[in-house]
């Protein structure tokens, strides 16, 4: 269908779609810093980024190293001190490297998983939202099942079948959380192509897919990215649920799994500060993106507002 | 479109996904790799005996005739034996559904009771910028962002093993004769000593989002036109705010309850194996670790059935209310 | 404004970094110096084969965090001494597949827990029989050696106690040179319970504080006169022709008596026989007069009989394995003639103590007991069964009629989501006794804490490391043997029991005085042994560190399986 275009229109066309996916990310954070609770979102979430890029050098332990004394010996379950900020557990892991180590696993597993949710998410609602029909009305009958499917047993049955790893991890998440993405963008997209510079473009003789990627998609990619964001909280939630299960690859060390270890040691209730600082870990980081979701909340109200 | 024929095409989109439940979740498990009687097979019984197990579960023969097989016990009501408990899932079932719906409904209920009513009220302070609306939003931002295994783990922690105020395990005391079924569990004192530090993290899990949800839509209704009527009127803010807007308000907070079960279901599963519940939520994770196909297939089909029918309901629910819902 | 969106991108470009950079292990120094000075090392490799990685298997750290941390330890120090390894972690029921049915692994951990049925020695020696070598068999070493299984057989056929402790030795002496298995640790096992409570609980052999002898022993000294225990692993069934797991059998032990009882120090009590007599193959049990079901039948030889047969016959899964060796039952007045296919020493403790007598009135109309629920179970125990809550809890009342009757009222079981929970109730109160034996370190919290006492013993199970010898190249002596000098024993009984366990030899555990071969010293850990094992076959390290097979000129490996397979 798309006849091809000479080389330097695609080159432009695609400069001003770059341009535009850009400006929307920026208007995204530069709307985002101009509240307060925007401010200490991103304050937050960037001090989780130093950590977990960092890692190396403030946990010099490594997440599965067996912390030993001068004397040999083992560092077993000792509360918090200066030599071990966070604690240690009953295998003598110093909990501070762990969770220094977790966060960047954590972050990375979280990350590309709502990367893929979000993509998912932005392409079906994309879809279902232009071509409308019984594309659309199969695209949210899948939605629907995404809802109905709970996401625990889901993962299980994903890691049975194909082992434990990162991609397995991504996966589950990815297969069910493309949902709201979908439906939101979905949701635009039905109001966007009514929109004047839609129509004309189609009117142009401009092709489905070049209407839908190039005209309507950049409008829709500040709302994705901000779904994207909202995202990486559940992926980190999502993370810690299916760590706390078990079902996170050998040797991994995540927020998740050490909380799981907590538990699993059976030795909980002579350390309470072993589950302690990996949750609070998970509540300030999934806490801070939703101060995110909240500042871009308030400034639609206030364009919103504004409108009206 | 009426109401009826509305409600009968939601049953029959109902009854369409159960037909696609059934299937999918008897092959997903069969697809996992692992054998039933491997899960007993060990140190202290003879490995000769695997043939024999395999044979007397059934699962020696090949997929298609155990799923017919299932197919025409299901149609008999049967849920078939469980591997592991050696009885029949239905009565299992049964047990444990009961169980877990001593703890999970008040839990919901009072989530969304508790939740519903904060949200009001943070919402009818909010104009004002209040510290309480402050107070209460961020709690609830906060609540969502906490694994509830988390919070479970410390309370037990704290309530049970430090402080020793509530008991650690269980729904009763054993060995001191309280022997109560049914629903006079609740007339039992020590029935509540038991279910209270549950409860509480449950409720306090499952509440952030009726009360987020409640606020928004609180603040949206009191920004309507009859609202503002209302005040011309002289009506006390008070009586407009709890009588008039929340009632409008709820809508919203009852379209939630579909997308609650899976936070229910997540919820509960931890909940009753850090308390030692004996419900639904533990036969679940236990089922899947002892390969019990039989009992997998009838917790995850029970699971879903719940849950479709409870977004159906919701949905005629809201038809009902909202009839615009109808035309779309 | 402009600054902001730059630092914003940045963040943004970092955490994209972040994404796709592949986490990095914690990953440790492979072959260090200490290693290398050991190591034979030549220069030209051409022509050999490089030795595989080698994988352990062993269970997820979600299901047993103690196991996999075991495995973890070898693996990090065989891959220090240049050996490749890696974990294999995977479900129980996997490794149990793996292990004991299709036997597709390589090297796999496994713990044998201190099952009262373990006291004879016969349970870890029939292990290395080449009859039990095949796919379906509980010889998951593949270890086929005449000398060994000749040395089985004689301990069997003894005509007396002197000539089978003789033959028992010799048996485990050979596997502990020829190392088809490395039992490396005897952890130190326990049990508590509120002995603000309760007296008359001891220490037994086994499970040290809730078995039989404590359920009958144990006397009130408060008010309370129902003994409540804790357990992770609920009964599943009472219907011991289903029955397939040996902690139920416990349980099932309370409601069925057998024919003996393998008492708390580990020797053999009569219990519904009044004696047991045993004459080559042939073994005789006299009935203790006067016993009676809960129905109110009276208990007969015929029982007895019937119970054998029914139980063979409808291929009980945890029974019939047992009584493989019958060849003929029949019951004559108040007595029980069993006629075994070969004489064996071992049947009256390993068979007769575990099987329970059932009413034969109630079982002979029961064709499909494998569909029989049996929730109302009669038996002629110490317990009558009360009720039970699935998932929750079984209630016993005491048989105040029963030759040995308990001095309680009654006897809980209470089932809990993990043994934290369990230790947890303990010390709240809500439990008299810990129902599951577990490595004591995991008692810390309770030790010495006032009103509760912990009860601990060398377990008489074991933790091992089994290597597949049908597999190259575990098929070599040498090479089991440097692996077995490199487990490091000191770090794993230090880190995972937290020092709460004895380094182990011989697969007879010490605990078992009258069997374990005292001479046979722990295998220690060795580097420059295992070094020399390897060399003395004809292994060789290139100068990069990778091990390899002997060539064909030098190949001085030794093959211990000298039976065909």
């Amino acid at each position: 269908m798309t006849g091809p275009h000479p080389p330097t229109t695609t080159k432009t066309k695609r400069r001003m779609w770059q341009d535009k996916v850009t400006t929307g990310a920026r208007r995204v954070g530069r709307d985002l810093w101009s509240t307060p609770s925007g401010r200490a979102a991103i304050a937050i979430i960037g001090v989780f980024v130093l950590t977990a890029v960092l890692a190396p050098a403030i946990a010099p332990h490594g997440p599965l190293e067996r912390v030993r004394a001068a004397d040999g010996a083992l560092a077993r379950l000792l509360p918090p001190s200066p030599a071990h900020p966070f604690g240690t557990t009953n295998f003598g892991r110093d909990i501070f490297d762990q969770v220094a180590w977790g966060t960047r696993r954590t972050l990375s597993v979280a990350g590309v998983a709502a990367l893929a949710t979000a993509l998912i998410g932005l392409n079906v609602g994309l879809v279902a939202g232009y071509l409308g029909g019984k594309v659309d009305s199969v695209l949210m009958r899948i939605a629907d099942t995404a809802y109905a499917i709970p996401f625990l047993p889901l993962a299980i049955v994903l890691v049975g079948i194909l082992g434990r790893s990162d991609f397995v991890l991504v996966l589950a998440i990815a297969l069910l959380f493309w949902r709201t993405t979908a439906r939101v963008v979905r949701a635009q997209v039905l109001s966007l192509k009514e929109r004047s510079f839609v129509k004309a473009a189609v009117v142009g003789g401009a092709s489905r897919r070049r209407v839908l990627y190039v005209h309507i998609a950049p409008n829709v990619a500040s709302l994705a990215i901000l779904y994207g964001m909202l995202l990486v909280a559940e992926a980190v939630l999502a993370e810690a649920g299916l760590s706390f299960l078990g079902l996170a690859p050998t040797n991994a060390v995540s927020w998740g799994t050490i909380m799981f270890d907590a538990f699993n040691s059976q030795e909980m209730n002579r350390a309470w500060w072993w589950p302690l600082f990996p949750g609070l870990a998970i509540m300030l980081f999934v806490f801070a993106v939703s101060l995110l979701g909240r500042a871009h909340e308030s400034l639609q109200r206030r364009h919103l507002e504004v409108r009206s | 479109m009426t109401l009826l024929r509305f409600s009968m095409r939601r049953v029959a989109r109902m009854a369409a996904t159960i037909a696609i439940l059934v299937p999918l979740t008897f092959l997903l498990f069969r697809a996992v790799p692992g054998d039933p009687s491997a899960a007993v097979v060990g140190p202290d019984l003879d490995p000769s005996v695997a043939a024999m197990l395999r044979a007397r579960y059934g699962v020696d023969q090949p997929v298609g005739v155990q799923f017919l097989r299932y197919l025409s016990n299901l149609a008999r009501g049967d849920l078939g034996i469980s591997f592991h408990y050696k009885q029949p899932v239905g009565d299992i079932l049964l047990n444990k559904l009961f169980n877990t719906a001593v703890l999970a409904v008040p839990a919901i209920v009072l989530a969304l009771v508790l939740g519903s009513a904060l949200g009001a009220f943070a919402a009818a302070t909010g104009r004002r910028r209040g510290l309480v609306d402050a107070v209460l939003r961020n709690g609830a931002f906060v609540g969502r962002a906490t694994p509830i295994f988390w919070t479970a783990t410390l309370a037990l922690l704290l309530f049970s093993y430090h402080l020793n105020w509530v008991p650690s395990i269980g729904m009763t005391t054993p060995g001191r004769g309280v022997a109560v079924t049914g629903l006079g569990v609740f007339g039992s004192p020590d029935f509540w000593w038991h279910l209270a530090l549950p409860l509480l993290i449950m409720t306090l899990y499952f509440m952030p989002e009726p009360l987020l949800t409640m606020r928004t839509s609180m603040a949206d209704v009191l920004r309507e036109d009859f609202i503002a009527l209302g005040r011309a009127q002289g009506l006390s803010p008070a009586r407009i705010v709890y009588r008039h807007a929340a009632r409008n308000a709820l809508l919203p907070v009852v379209t939630l309850m579909p997308a609650l079960t899976g936070t229910i279901i997540g919820g509960q599963v931890i909940v009753e194996t850090i308390f030692s519940w004996p419900g639904m939520g533990r036969a679940i994770v236990d089922a899947v670790n002892n390969f019990d196909y039989p009992m997998m297939q009838g917790v995850f089909l029970l699971t879903a059935v719940m849950a479709v029918a409870v977004n159906g309901v919701i949905d005629v629910l809201y038809a009902y209310l909202d009839p615009r819902v109808r035309l779309a | 404004m402009r600054s902001y969106e730059g630092r914003l991108s940045a963040a943004l470009a970092i955490a994209l970094a972040l994404t796709t950079s592949a986490c990095a292990d914690g990953d440790q120094a492979g072959g260090g110096s200490d290693a290398a000075t050991y190591r034979n090392v030549v220069a030209d490799v051409a022509g050999r084969t490089p030795v595989q990685t080698i994988q352990v298997l062993t269970r997820t750290a979600a299901e047993d965090p103690r196991w996999f941390e075991q495995a973890r330890l070898i693996v990090e120090s065989w891959q220090r001494a240049g050996i490749p390894a890696e974990l294999q972690a995977v479900r129980g029921a996997e490794v149990g597949r793996r292990a004991f049915m299709s036997k597709d692994f390589d090297a796999t951990l496994l713990v044998y827990a201190p099952m009262a049925d373990r006291i004879d020695p016969d349970n870890i020696l029939s292990r290395f029989t080449s009859a039990r070598a095949g796919v379906s068999g509980s010889n998951i070493s593949g270890y086929r050696n005449a000398a060994y299984d000749a040395l089985y057989d004689a301990q069997q056929v003894a005509t007396n106690e002197t000539d089978r402790v003789a033959a028992v030795k010799r048996a485990q002496k050979l596997l502990y040179e020829q190392q088809p298995v490395r039992p490396f640790a005897y952890p130190v096992v326990a049990g508590a319970y509120r002995s603000d409570r309760w007296d008359g609980i001891r220490q037994a052999l086994g499970y040290p504080v809730f078995n039989i002898w404590n359920s009958i022993g144990a006397t009130p000294k408060t008010g309370k006169r129902t003994l409540v225990v804790g357990t992770i692993s609920e009964s599943l069934t009472l219907n011991p022709v289903a029955l397939e797991t040996p902690s139920a059998q416990l349980l099932l032990s309370h409601i069925y008596d057998s024919l003996v009882r393998i008492g708390p120090e580990g020797e053999l009590r009569d219990w519904a026989a009044e004696s047991v007599k045993v004459d080559g193959a042939r073994v005789t049990a006299k009935l203790r007069p006067g016993m009676r079901f809960s129905d109110g039948h009276p208990v007969t030889a015929s029982d007895v009989a019937f119970s054998v047969r029914y139980l063979i016959d409808k291929k009980s899964p945890l029974f019939a394995p047992k009584l493989a060796a019958v060849r003929d039952v029949r019951a004559t007045g108040d007595s029980v003639e069993i006629t075994l296919t070969r004489p064996s020493q071992s049947f009256v403790a390993t068979a007769l103590s575990q099987v329970p007598i059932l009413p034969e009135h109630i079982w002979r109309k029961v064709a499909h007991p494998e569909k029989f629920v049996n929730d109302n179970p009669v038996g002629s125990g110490p317990f009558v069964f009360a009720g039970r809550k699935l998932g929750a809890e079984i209630r016993f009342t005491a048989n105040k009629r029963h030759f040995s009757a308990p001095r309680i009222d009654g006897l809980v079981m209470i089932v809990l989501g993990g043994f934290d929970a369990e230790v947890g109730g303990l010390a709240q109160g809500d439990l008299d006794m810990l129902g599951d034996v577990q490595n004591v370190a995991q008692l810390a919290s309770v030790r010495g804490k006032s009103g509760i006492t912990v009860l601990s013993a060398e377990s008489i199970g074991w933790a091992g490391l089994h290597y597949n010898m049908r597999k190259e190249p575990f098929d070599d002596r040498h090479f089991r043997r440097a692996l077995s000098l490199l487990i490091p024993v000191r770090d794993i009984i230090d880190v995972v029991f937290d020092g709460q366990g004895e380094p182990a030899g011989s697969p007879i555990a010490a605990s078992l005085t009258k069997w374990h071969d005292a001479s046979l010293q722990p295998f220690p850990y060795d580097l420059p042994a295992a070094m020399k094992e390897l060399r003395e076959a004809g292994y060789v390290f290139d100068r990069h560190g990778v091990l390899y097979y002997p060539a064909a000129r030098e190949d001085k490996r030794l093959r211990d399986n000298d039976l065909p397979s």
